[in-house]
């Protein structure tokens, strides 16, 4: 019998279910870290699915506007999907929560969407956890992030990633002093994107560009690697600004180095995507095997300004379905769904308060309700791989099975037994 | 520990260049490629595994981490529009992506004509390059073959790469205008370029050098007999 799988199974593309193992992984990762990020005195932040399309955009990246799922209501708003959550975290502080002592912290997780082509750990749905830290300016709010994030990394089991630190205030104080046109930085930031070190060369040349600038701007696709790039780039430093990003990003990396993390971490400057969103340090996470990174995030002092009161602020997301592909990726163990004891219903409602008891210490219980005789409890039992079956019971003692042999035990002593 | 570094090449008219710089680096079996039906190609020795895949999937390869390193022409790179590093151009297999029709149309004012149809197997740059200057022309998309759409009425225009002019000459299409030259691209996979740089660094300048020295022997790389592109 086909029960009607043509039509009313089909999805649209990029969203898909979850169920079974799939979901009990996506939420056992999203509940390490929330226990995580509330250990780090951070609370969590439930922004709306939807809301009005102008006031999401006017904090977006501009480049979010193409990638944005519109929606009409029937008054003919124009409402978004959220395509991010920290964009609706500046929206509620910069107009809402602006009078509260600072710092706020505030941890998500939840769904966004982008309307993209669907791609390996990618779907126009998908999950993201992350941090915003809000009214700090300096390195220590940025090492901080870092460091919860390198900690949230460590914690679901994750190794060999790398966390590439960049700093955008390096590379908009050289472009500021310029006076490019907006094309004419679009150019810039394209051959910076692709590493196209001829075509970047090609257009400092084009428009006269001084030895100075040119020089730090052609250099900067080689500006990678560890804290050796700081001097370099402290050298390649054509003015004030320049100069004292690059002593930010070193103190950053100071801090982070005194706490044993510098192993985890790459200086990169190299990158100049995010421009309009980021203006200080920029992460960017990755995990071997996986072409694309996992995490993503840097310090946006301008936008919350958008929405209200300026307010100085860092975070990062990670993406939770990255993530997953990661460890798949280094062969991480499965979860296990299956109960420990099943238990027959009328012995069930014999020994509810001991039962009660295992499912307080984190046991899975199954109370049988197929009405199913002994032989039934056990062979369901084997078909779900649960490894204790409660037959029968009466008010003391429970007739407890386990392979092939029997025999009873008083409800008490289940606990030791299991 | 980490296993190879695996590029990506293109099948058809820059396959035979890209062997021969690989060979040049020491892969001295690589050749053996082309009389098998291998898809991939191990030289555990170099570090390096091959795999040749039509020209426009290097691009999806390399973005999805399928391949860390990949060998595209620039015109199928604009095409398709795919998040990767093109650090450096090879010098070979220079051609140019142009606008070419019948005679008649050349001195025509493209603007002026209700329709416009356009055949190409680059159906993004050409409707790019023509809403560029306000035309919307009717872009027809095909996989191969272009110039006949002109002759027998399927297409005003076609978008296509020249290499010498042979094959426009004798379908007897002139060039109208250029939409951008050409030439092999180096593409890397932006997770493979953080994990690796070391390496791909290290190759980078192995092949940097082997393209030099070409360039000042009178490069062997610089005209293929194959002719035209597709």
């Amino acid at each position: 019998m086909t029960y009607e799988r043509h039509f009313r199974a089909a999805l649209p593309c990029g969203v898909r279910d979850l169920f079974l193992e799939d979901a009990a992984k996506l939420s056992k990762l999203m509940a390490t870290w929330r226990q995580l990020f509330e250990s780090w005195a951070y609370t969590e932040i439930i922004p709306p699915t939807y809301e009005h399309y102008d006031v999401l955009m006017a904090g977006s990246d501009a480049d979010f506007e193409r990638r944005i799922f519109r929606v009409l209501d029937r008054e003919g708003n124009i409402l978004a999907l959220r395509p991010d959550i920290t964009t609706q975290v500046a929206r509620i502080v910069g107009t809402k929560l602006h009078d509260l002592p600072l710092p706020l912290r505030f941890y998500y997780l939840a769904n966004v969407f982008r309307f993209e082509e669907p791609q390996a750990g990618r779907q126009r749905e998908f999950y993201q956890a992350g941090l915003e830290l809000i009214g700090a300016p300096g390195p220590d709010a940025d090492a901080e992030m870092v460091s919860v994030l390198i900690e949230a990394l460590q914690q679901v089991g994750l190794r060999g990633f790398q966390i590439n630190l960049g700093q955008m205030a390096f590379f908009r104080a050289i472009v500021a002093e310029l006076e490019l046109s907006p094309a004419q930085v679009e150019t810039l930031k394209g051959a910076i994107d692709r590493k196209d070190e001829v075509g970047l060369m090609k257009s400092l040349k084009e428009w006269e560009i001084d030895d100075g600038h040119a020089a730090a701007l052609s250099e900067l696709p080689h500006l990678c690697g560890d804290d050796e790039v700081l001097e370099r780039a402290a050298s390649l430093a054509p003015n004030a600004g320049a100069r004292q990003a690059i002593e930010n990003l070193s103190h950053i990396y100071d801090l982070l180095s005194a706490q044993g993390l510098a192993e985890h971490l790459v200086i990169d400057l190299g990158e100049a995507r995010g421009m309009d969103y980021y203006t200080g340090i920029t992460i960017e996470g990755f995990s071997p095997g996986l072409g694309f990174s996992i995490c993503n995030g840097g310090r946006y002092d301008e936008l919350i300004g958008r929405y209200g009161r300026p307010l100085p602020a860092v975070g990062f997301g990670l993406g939770v379905e990255r993530v997953l592909l990661a460890l798949e990726e280094q062969g991480e163990q499965e979860v296990d769904l299956a109960p420990r004891l099943l238990v027959a219903a009328e012995a069930a409602s014999m020994g509810r308060a001991a039962l009660q008891h295992l499912r307080r210490q984190g046991m899975k219980v199954e109370v049988d309700v197929m009405a199913r005789d002994e032989a039934g409890l056990l062979e369901y039992a084997r078909v779900r791989e649960i490894p204790w079956v409660i037959v029968a019971g009466d008010a003391e003692r429970a007739l407890l099975a386990k392979t092939g042999s029997q025999h009873w035990v008083s409800w008490g002593s289940l606990e030791e037994m299991l | 520990m980490k296993g190879t570094l695996s590029v990506a090449l293109p099948k058809g008219r820059l396959l035979q260049p890209c062997l021969e710089l690989f060979q040049d680096l020491g892969c001295a079996g690589l050749m053996g490629i082309l009389s098998t039906r291998l898809l991939l190609w191990e030289e555990p020795e170099r570090g390096l595994s091959f795999m040749v895949i039509r020209p426009a999937d290097v691009p999806i390869y390399v973005e999805h981490g399928a391949a860390d390193l990949g060998i595209v022409g620039r015109d199928v790179l604009r095409e398709e529009q795919r998040d990767v590093y093109e650090p450096m151009g090879l010098g070979f297999g220079r051609c140019r992506l142009v606008v070419a029709g019948p005679p008649e149309i050349r001195d025509q004012n493209l603007h002026l004509r209700h329709r416009l149809r356009v055949a190409s197997s680059y159906p993004h740059l050409t409707r790019q390059h023509f809403l560029k200057q306000g035309i919307s022309a009717e872009v027809v998309s095909l996989s191969g073959s272009v110039e006949l759409a002109p002759l027998v009425g399927l297409a005003d225009l076609v978008v296509d790469l020249v290499q010498t002019g042979r094959t426009m000459r004798e379908n007897n299409l002139v060039e109208i205008d250029e939409i951008m030259s050409s030439e092999a691209c180096l593409i890397v996979n932006r997770a493979s370029h953080k994990l690796r740089l070391k390496e791909i660094n290290h190759l980078m300048k192995r092949i940097a050098d082997v393209i030099e020295k070409f360039k000042v022997q009178g490069s062997r790389f610089k005209v293929q007999s194959s002719g035209e592109g597709s």
